[in-house]
């Protein structure tokens, strides 16, 4: 396991942070970590980079305890605030990033060439991070945290000051790394951009997991049929409601939440036997938002 | 910790306030130069007894050395009170101790790099004191000898150091607002200790000395510079600006409390690197 925590734990004096998170990702993986504000996934990612001590548990990151120095010489860090020495210029903050990552001179060299291309900086190292944009900010604290070619990169809100086009880049730059084998953890409040690059996802409430798995496990099983029917009478509706109680009719298209794709076959059937047109059929999977929102919502009531 | 030490060191000189500290360095260096000059005219045309002179010398030099120590004091606490604090505060400290360096090593880097420039500093300011003494006043620091102006140096240095480990375990234990109020409070605490010190033991008051000696404990700074003008002027019978020469002597240091001075620099250096590496950084 590339991450590996059990029952890690933090408390602030006696708020809770944190409270016996365990997961375990793989290498290659990208890892989603969700949760609404004040959730504690900040606590948590600042625990395994190290930031913050835990209160109780362990955690190990590429094998070893977190906070091994010479593991850290393979992991990238961009933090949720990013916020770097402004009286640098782009080039003296990635020398000073990779004399810390303790790279030697011409790999430096080599490295900082790599990334500044990489990350769609290059010609503006020469200038003071004073002058750049949050967008170019962001963009050069993950240059940094991409200067050890780091095998766990772990990225806070990474696109929070991007544009559309900046947002897809750096997603980009997370697959390419997984097609390195290289593992990934992204905290992000953009739920797409989560279940567009995340092959496993963790969803924390209150300082808890509230679910993990692959990220088609946690979307499965909640399918969303729409049906467009013409002709929608009292027993079409009756036998819909057998599969979705709270099903919701909009002129001609009936919405329903059904258990499996087994399940259109035979609604199909009934919407026909019992007198409706059917013309159109569209099963989709239920969006992470839905579940996101299901699940925080149904912790709050709790 | 050298490339911390190194950043650290650039930080102070591409900021504002190398720039400032400068300007007021060649002020005060002018406005000294003229006071020595003028001061030492009078005297040499009074044509006084040879003792005058020497008091009246030793008085301007120390004057000097006083003012010169509170500038290096000066820059010491500006440049070194929020070098942790604000790095916390503004979260570049989150890029720089994930990376693959120890806690401890980001606290001594700290410190190296605001020591050299401290010292730096300290060896122009000493260097530019004795040039404008020994043009006006050459029979005074002619007299010193090498060794005693080595020695001078030494403890001009020693003082900026002390202050500088104070400041990083304030830098590193609150936030910039109140780590300068922190430092500068103590910082004047040493000053209104060392001349408590020096009326418990003209007035042979047992309490107030003893009241003096615990302020230099928590605040040995003011104890550094009567060192440094003892080294100087001991002799004379002058070791503060604020008394009447003759009238309080004697009140050097002990060497004890020069011993007490480096074990203060270690123990919070020690202290600061402890207390940093079981820190939160939120």
């Amino acid at each position: 396991m590339v991450i590996e925590t059990v029952d890690i734990t933090k408390y602030y004096g006696k708020k809770l942070g944190c409270r016996n998170v365990c997961i375990s990702v793989d290498k290659g993986q990208i890892f989603g970590l969700l949760g609404p504000n004040g959730a504690g996934k900040s606590t948590f990612v600042k625990m395994l980079v190290g930031l913050i001590h835990p209160t109780s548990g362990k955690g190990f990151l590429l094998g070893k305890p977190i906070g091994d120095i010479n593991t850290r010489k393979k992991i990238g860090y961009l933090p949720e605030n990013f916020k770097y020495q402004e009286w640098m210029t782009g080039a003296d903050l990635l020398s000073f990033h990779a004399s810390l990552y303790k790279l030697d001179k011409r790999l430096s060299h080599e490295r900082i060439e790599d990334v500044l291309h990489l990350v769609k900086l290059s010609g503006n190292e020469r200038y003071k991070i004073s002058t750049y944009s949050k967008g170019m900010q962001q963009r050069i604290g993950l240059a940094c945290a991409l200067l050890p070619e780091p095998d766990l990169l772990f990225l806070d809100e990474p696109t929070s000051a991007l544009d559309p086009i900046g947002r897809k880049e750096v997603r980009d730059i997370m697959l390419e790394l997984r097609s390195h084998g290289k593992t990934v953890l992204l905290n992000s409040h953009l739920l797409s951009e989560v279940e567009t690059v995340c092959d496993s996802i963790a969803i924390i409430n209150k300082g808890e997991i509230v679910k993990q798995g692959n990220t088609d496990e946690i979307l499965e099983g909640k399918l969303v049929l729409e049906a467009v029917v013409e002709g929608i009478n009292s027993s079409i509706i009756n036998s819909l409601k057998k599969y979705d109680s709270e099903l919701i009719i909009n002129n001609n298209k009936i919405t329903l939440s059904i258990e499996s794709k087994d399940n259109v076959h035979e609604i199909a059937c009934m919407i026909v036997e019992n007198g409706g047109r059917l013309y159109g059929l569209t099963p989709r999977r239920e969006s992470l938002e839905n579940v996101f929102i299901n699940l925080v919502e149904g912790g709050d009531q709790v | 910790m050298i490339s911390i030490a190194l950043a650290t060191f650039k930080e102070a000189l591409r900021k504002k306030i190398f720039l400032l500290v400068g300007i007021i360095t060649f002020i005060y260096l002018v406005l000294l130069t003229l006071i020595t000059y003028y001061a030492c005219s009078q005297n040499t045309a009074s044509k006084g007894s040879f003792d005058i002179y020497m008091m009246a010398s030793s008085f301007i030099s120390i004057l000097g050395f006083y003012f010169s120590s509170m500038l290096v004091a000066f820059l010491t606490i500006m440049a070194s009170v929020g070098s942790i604090s604000s790095e916390t505060e503004s979260g570049i400290l989150h890029s720089i101790i994930t990376r693959p360096i120890k806690r401890r090593d980001y606290i001594l880097g700290k410190y190296l790099g605001l020591a050299i420039l401290t010292v730096l500093y300290s060896i122009f300011l000493y260097a530019a004191l004795l040039i404008i003494y020994l043009v006006i006043q050459p029979s005074l620091v002619h007299s010193f000898g090498t060794l005693v102006l080595v020695k001078g140096l030494l403890f001009f240095i020693l003082e900026p150091l002390a202050i500088l480990a104070l400041s990083l375990y304030s830098s590193s234990s609150f936030k910039t607002l109140g780590s300068g109020i922190f430092v500068i409070a103590i910082y004047i605490l040493g000053l209104i200790g060392g001349i408590v010190e020096q009326v418990g033991s003209a007035v042979s008051s047992d309490t107030v000395y003893k009241i003096g000696i615990i302020s230099s404990l928590i605040s040995p700074f003011d104890v550094i510079y009567r060192k440094l003008t003892n080294t100087f002027f001991g002799n004379v019978g002058m070791t503060n600006s604020f008394f009447v020469p003759g009238s309080i002597s004697n009140t050097a240091p002990s060497t004890f409390m020069t011993i007490y001075v480096f074990a203060y620099i270690i123990g919070l250096i020690l202290i600061t690197v402890r207390k940093f590496k079981k820190k939160d950084i939120g």
